[in-house]
């Protein structure tokens, strides 16, 4: 896939070079003015934005305990709207009371899943000030999705300048906890009226936010996995790289057949040799002696296409990294390596990480042996660990999110709104 | 028929009034045609006069079947309505974790003035297979055909009176739940609508593929021979990358062997002197789960069965075997099969593989083979739906 997506490259990079000349002429304007020239093929604007303030009646209650908030179960009062076609490129921006959209039976997001979208989160910190956590990485993975998707490209930060404005109103529904956040879904669909299977010719962006509680309030919550190579999640020259709905459809009927056998969640396998994947819709941590007897925190590589290019994976390989206390290595790990390790007692934690919960410890793995075809109970001690991988990253991470305002404990990951 | 007509004809009278009357007709197992409320769309659609210029999909009819799902109450009592958009909260499951299914089938306009739908019965089992896969709730085969019966008879004067046109029928369901975690959804919607349909394809110079092992459609363990909208999205943009390459569309190669699977959304079918010097009609096989058991690839199988022209196997096969029987002037005939195509012929294939170093035109002589037999297969299913030839088993006629 790398090599297709080269060949549109060209697309995504901005036009620099006559910008700069005439940058170095026109002193007095702003920067960020001459940034960039006004096209509406290339993307909306922020100063397009067109803001339907909601009547008191619209105004919703907010939660008392938002603790207690399931995911995606409660929606602020806002929501963001834009639309695009091919010929006028996009439209204004809007921000209005969260409503239904109206989309046409034949529109292709409903039958070719010509949709996508990104999580991310706003925290209010200890200050009481709302920041997002390293939102131009989310712009970023959503505009390459975008073009796998052939849906329309646009530029990150008037999309961050829009999503700034909508916290501001509603920034009462940012829970005021340092456990609680303020989900954000940008979604981009394909709304094109006619069923051919072909590119869209109209598109709309939205975004809805919504309060989340805790995920662990009573404390980490090891889960159980069913690793079954029979199921798959992506594959070569697929796009398990881009957070495309397609991907999470096939999904469901796993995780169902999961919680048949009393497990949480899936471990996505791929291939001959069982490799690991991904885990849930998280991305997979595990953190071990290795065969050469060094300390290792390894999670597996994206350059096979099979893996979503998490935030939260990111952060936890730079943190990693920063520390230097292990080695931190990113390579092609399967269950059979998993399974020796264990006999060995030289795998100490296994945790998934993700915007939901920053990271999840792994308890159990129940393993369908593909050779027996019997299923094998793996224990992983992850609770037991004394080195505290895990909790390290989650505490600094969660430190960073919430806590830790005016020391600048990691640089440009928090954005102020 | 007439009589539960004019049941549901008083039925949508009232129901205009009192719109909560309908849940008390709850169903568990699958939504009911005698439940069928009607509301008659008075505007009507407007069509170009020339069939050349209807397109695919386009041009749709004037009402539509909606059924909503709710795991407490079960099915809801089904809608035939006015065309119309429909209101979907924006954190409903489809627009985020594609939780989407659909079928394509066809309405034919007979030389005998009746109204065939080709084999829906099919569409109806694969639909609730896919369902099934898709976690979304299941439904009576039968109370569905009733239904879109219903439909095509509301707006038979819709139906292309022609043999270059048809009415396309879009059945599909989706997850309408408005909470965000990824699972089963709580809520669904069964939806059906209609589309004056002119041909898919120009034909006249054959539909050119491009193969490249790069772009990969499906894979063992994943949904491939399920009609979910997942598999469509990510073809969308290699359909592009093959419009690039000056072909109509991508025909999809699986795994290190390269097994030949599908093309855009198609079946194929290769027509050549197999290894073993036999004349052969080949296709891949529906059991690796990697392609679409496509009701038109079903009716191809079994037509050519019964005439028994030559050998007829449902056998996998790769691209360097069919790379080396083209230049082996082996290959007579290559063609696609799906609802909205029928059969068409191919013509060209481009064959790309980068990581062999291969990049070659395999042009293939489907429109100049002696035995055409894609022309022929393609005036047979043809016939059938238009009503020249009776095959009743193959035909549900909608009563008028």
């Amino acid at each position: 896939m790398p090599a297709i997506l080269s060949r549109v490259a060209p697309r995504i990079n901005y036009v620099g070079s006559r910008l700069m000349a005439s940058a170095a002429r026109l002193e007095t304007v702003p920067r960020e003015e001459i940034h960039k020239e006004y096209d509406r093929k290339k993307t909306f604007y922020h100063k397009d934005l067109e803001i339907q303030l909601a009547s008191p009646s619209q105004l919703k209650t907010k939660p008392l305990d938002p603790t207690k908030l399931k995911f995606g179960h409660t929606y602020a009062d806002y929501m963001m709207t834009c639309d695009w076609d091919a010929e006028t490129g996009w439209h204004h921006p809007k921000i209005e009371p969260i409503a239904e959209l109206k989309i046409h039976p034949g529109a292709k997001v409903l039958h070719y899943a010509s949709e996508l979208f990104e999580g991310m989160k706003a925290y209010r910190g200890v200050d009481n000030k709302i920041r997002m956590f390293r939102p131009e990485m989310n712009m970023a993975r959503m505009k390459r999705t975008a073009i796998r998707a052939a849906l329309p490209d646009f530029d990150s930060e008037e999309m961050i300048s829009v999503l700034t404005e909508m916290l501001r109103l509603d920034q009462e529904w940012v829970p005021n906890s340092d456990v609680c956040s303020l989900y954000m879904r940008p979604t981009l669909i394909g709304t094109d009226p006619t069923l051919g299977v072909a590119v869209s010719t109209e598109a709309k962006m939205f975004v809805i936010t919504g309060p989340v509680g805790a995920y662990y309030s009573t404390g980490f919550q090891p889960v159980s996995l069913l690793a079954d190579s029979r199921f798959i999640r992506a594959f070569p020259g697929g796009v398990g790289a881009y957070k495309m709905g397609c991907n999470y459809a096939p999904t469901i009927w796993v995780g169902k057949e999961a919680a048949s056998k009393n497990c949480q969640q899936v471990l996505w396998l791929y291939g001959e040799n069982e490799d690991l994947t991904e885990v849930g819709t998280m991305n997979i941590f595990l953190f071990w002696k290795n065969e050469e007897g060094e300390m290792e925190l390894i999670t597996p590589p994206l350059h096979r296409g099979l893996i979503l290019p998490g935030v939260t994976r990111d952060s936890v390989l730079q943190l990693g990294r920063e520390w230097g206390e292990y080695k931190v290595t990113e390579r092609t790990l399967n269950m059979e390596e998993v399974k020796k390790a264990l006999s060995e007692k030289r795998l100490y934690e296994m945790f998934g990480a993700g915007t939901a919960c920053v990271v999840s410890p792994v308890g159990k793995i129940l393993y369908h042996n593909k050779v027996t075809d019997e299923y094998e109970e793996l224990q992983i001690p992850t609770m037991a660990s004394k080195y505290g991988v895990m909790q390290k990253f989650y505490n600094t991470i969660n430190d960073i999110q919430v806590r830790e305002y005016g020391r600048i404990i990691k640089d440009g990951w928090m954005r102020d709104i | 028929m007439r009589k539960i007509s004019s049941v549901l004809l008083k039925r949508s009278i009232t129901s205009s009034f009192s719109h909560f009357s309908t849940t008390s007709s709850c169903t568990r197992s699958s939504f009911q045609y005698a439940n069928l409320v009607v509301e008659k769309n008075t505007k009507k659609q407007r069509l170009p006069s020339d069939p050349s210029k209807l397109g695919f999909g386009r041009y749709f009819s004037n009402h539509m079947i909606d059924i909503d799902w709710d795991v407490k109450e079960g099915w809801f009592a089904p809608k035939i309505k006015p065309f119309q958009n429909f209101a979907i909260h924006p954190a409903s499951k489809v627009l985020h974790y594609a939780q989407q299914i659909f079928e394509g089938l066809k309405a034919y306009y007979g030389v005998d003035g009746k109204i065939r739908v080709f084999r829906p019965e099919l569409n109806m089992e694969r639909m609730r297979r896919s369902a099934r896969r898709s976690t979304l709730p299941d439904f009576n085969t039968r109370e569905a055909l009733l239904l879109i019966d219903e439909l095509i008879r509301i707006d038979a004067d819709l139906v292309p009176k022609t043999d270059q046109a048809s009415l396309y029928i879009r059945p599909m369901m989706f997850a309408t739940d408005q909470h965000l975690g990824i699972g089963e959804s709580a809520q669904a919607k069964w939806a059906c609508f209609t589309a004056i349909t002119g041909s898919y394809f120009n034909y006249d110079r054959g539909i050119r593929l491009l193969a490249d092992p790069e772009m990969v459609r499906s894979w063992k363990g994943g949904v491939g021979q399920y009609k979910m909208g997942c598999n469509y999205a990510p073809t969308i943009f290699v359909g592009k990358m093959a419009a690039m390459h000056d072909c109509d569309q991508a025909m999809w190669l699986s795994g290190e062997d390269r097994l030949v699977t599908e093309a855009g959304a198609m079946n194929l079918f290769m027509l050549w002197t197999n290894e073993d010097n036999e004349l052969e009609l080949i296709t891949p096989p529906t059991d690796s789960g990697l392609l679409l058991p496509g009701i038109t690839r079903q009716s191809v199988v079994e037509l050519a069965k019964e005439w028994n022209l030559m050998k007829v196997s449902e056998t996998n096969f790769t691209m360097s075997q069919l790379a080396r029987a083209v230049q082996e002037k082996r290959v007579h005939e290559f063609f696609v099969s799906g609802t909205a195509a029928n059969v068409g012929p191919v013509s060209e294939i481009l064959h790309c593989d980068k990581e062999k170093g291969i990049m070659e035109k395999l042009l293939i002589p489907t429109m100049s083979s002696k035995m055409q037999l894609y022309k022929r297969l393609h005036t047979a299913l043809s016939d059938i739906h238009y009503g020249r030839i009776e095959k009743p088993e193959w035909q549900r006629i909608v009563e008028l």
